[in-house]
Formats: structure tokens, sequence, C-alpha cells
């Protein structure tokens, strides 16, 4: 199955912390992961934090995708992890992905 | 026509929640998608007449251009009669739409009985706030 999660709280939340063990937990069981990176979860994609394990997730398959708006805002556009995607239109990819891509849907 | 429920428990302004369902509402109408935007606890605040932001965008222009385009919006009937935008009485059982003027055109308020209604035809939930 193809999991899309979304998250916007920022990488200390609780809804992060419960989104992250979602995230890994999809890929470990074999699904295809796609992960958008929104608003103040855009922390997440930056490579020097120590609790994120995204680097682990991209090169285990993982799609890992966050807003260039909301990098550029909070000053993180030149620390993105190596592998993350930032796509021109993040909505409409997201919307695109939810609608025709994604078997289920989880948002943070 | 595949539709798309958004539940929106954030107030306006509070947090980025609010700006990011209208995004998402504006590109799944635009792709010819059915969209419905439920508002839950805080987020009852968000269809009200009268915003008036200084230097930074006004949600309530926003939905003003989204509901033309197809935008369907309800807001819990509990969640917004506690704070204060059901006029009149409130019956004992709940009906369909509850008497508001304080709303913009085309939001509602209605038993939350709608949102699982929604839920149910729709293809895919996203969730933002709360």
């Amino acid at each position: 199955m193809r999991f899309i999660f979304l998250l916007t709280a920022s990488l200390k939340s609780a809804r992060a912390e419960a989104c992250l063990k979602y995230v890994f937990s999809a890929r470990m069981g074999g699904h295809q992961v796609a992960f958008y990176l929104a608003g103040d979860g855009v922390f997440c994609a930056i490579g020097k934090h120590p609790s994120s394990k995204l680097s682990d997730l991209l090169s285990n398959g993982g799609e890992i995708y966050a807003r260039k708006e909301d990098l550029e805002a909070r000053g993180l556009l030149s620390q993105v992890l190596a592998g993350v995607e930032i796509p021109s239109d993040f909505y409409d990819k997201l919307i695109e992905d939810v609608m025709e891509g994604a078997d289920r849907v989880m948002s943070f | 026509m595949k539709s798309l429920t958004l539940y929106l428990l954030s107030g306006p302004y509070t947090s980025q929640c609010t700006d990011i369902a209208c995004e998402l509402a504006q590109r799944a109408l635009e792709k010819g998608y059915r969209v419905n935007l439920f508002l839950y606890i805080d987020g009852v605040h968000v269809p009200k007449k009268g915003q008036r932001t200084l230097k930074f965008p006004n949600v309530e222009n926003r939905l003003k251009k989204l509901v033309p385009k197809g935008l369907s919006i309800k807001a819990c009937v509990r969640c917004a009669s506690a704070r204060g935008y059901v006029e009149g009485e409130v019956p004992e059982l709940e009906t369909d739409t509850f008497p508001t003027t304080q709303y913009v055109e085309g939001a509602s308020i209605t038993e939350i009985y709608a949102f699982p209604a929604w839920i149910k035809e729709s293809d895919k939930l996203i969730s933002l706030g709360g």
C-alpha cells in the first residue's frame, strides 16, 4: 500500500513523535511511504537534527517532500537533508498524490 | 467526481493550519475534486464575517473566493454555539442547520453528524490542527 503522511507540527511535538512512529512502522511493514512536510513540519527535513532519522527512511526507499516557502521562512533552505525533494508547488503535488496515488492518508 | 474532506480544528491566525487548509482546498477545487471543509473546536472561528487583518492574509477573503468555486463549509453546532455563533434558541433535538448571521455566505452551522456523513462519501480525509 501507498501511505501518505502529512506533518505540520515541529519535530519535538507529540504529534511529530507519533507521526514518525507511524512513518517508520509503515516503511518497515513494506509499504510505500511518502512523507510531506509543511509549516513547522519542515524542521524534520534538516540534516543536522539528531532526532531525525529521516536519512534512514530515504535510504530505505521512502519519499520526503518539504515545502519551499516554509523552509525559506524558517531559514532552513540550505540545511535540508540530501534526498528531500522540494516541489515547485508543494500543495499541488500533495493533492495529486493524496487523491490519485494514496491508499491511506494520515495527517498530524 | 472524487471528493476530499478537510477537518480543521484550529482557529485562524494561531498557526498555519487554516492557511494550509485553504491552499489544499484551492488546489483540489482547481483539479476538479469536490471539497468539504468541516470546522471543529476553534476551527468554527474561521468563517466569521468582518475579519480585518493588518498586513497579513485574510482568511475571510480567502473563503469568499473558494466558496464560489465549490467549497462546502460546515461548522459543528456545539462548538459554534459555545463560541457565540448560534443565534436564537438552540433546540434540544439537533436539526440540520442552525441560524447565524455571523458567517460568510456558504458556511453553515450543522449537527456533528454531518461530519461522518462527509467522511463516508469522501475518498480522502485530511485533518489539520488540534
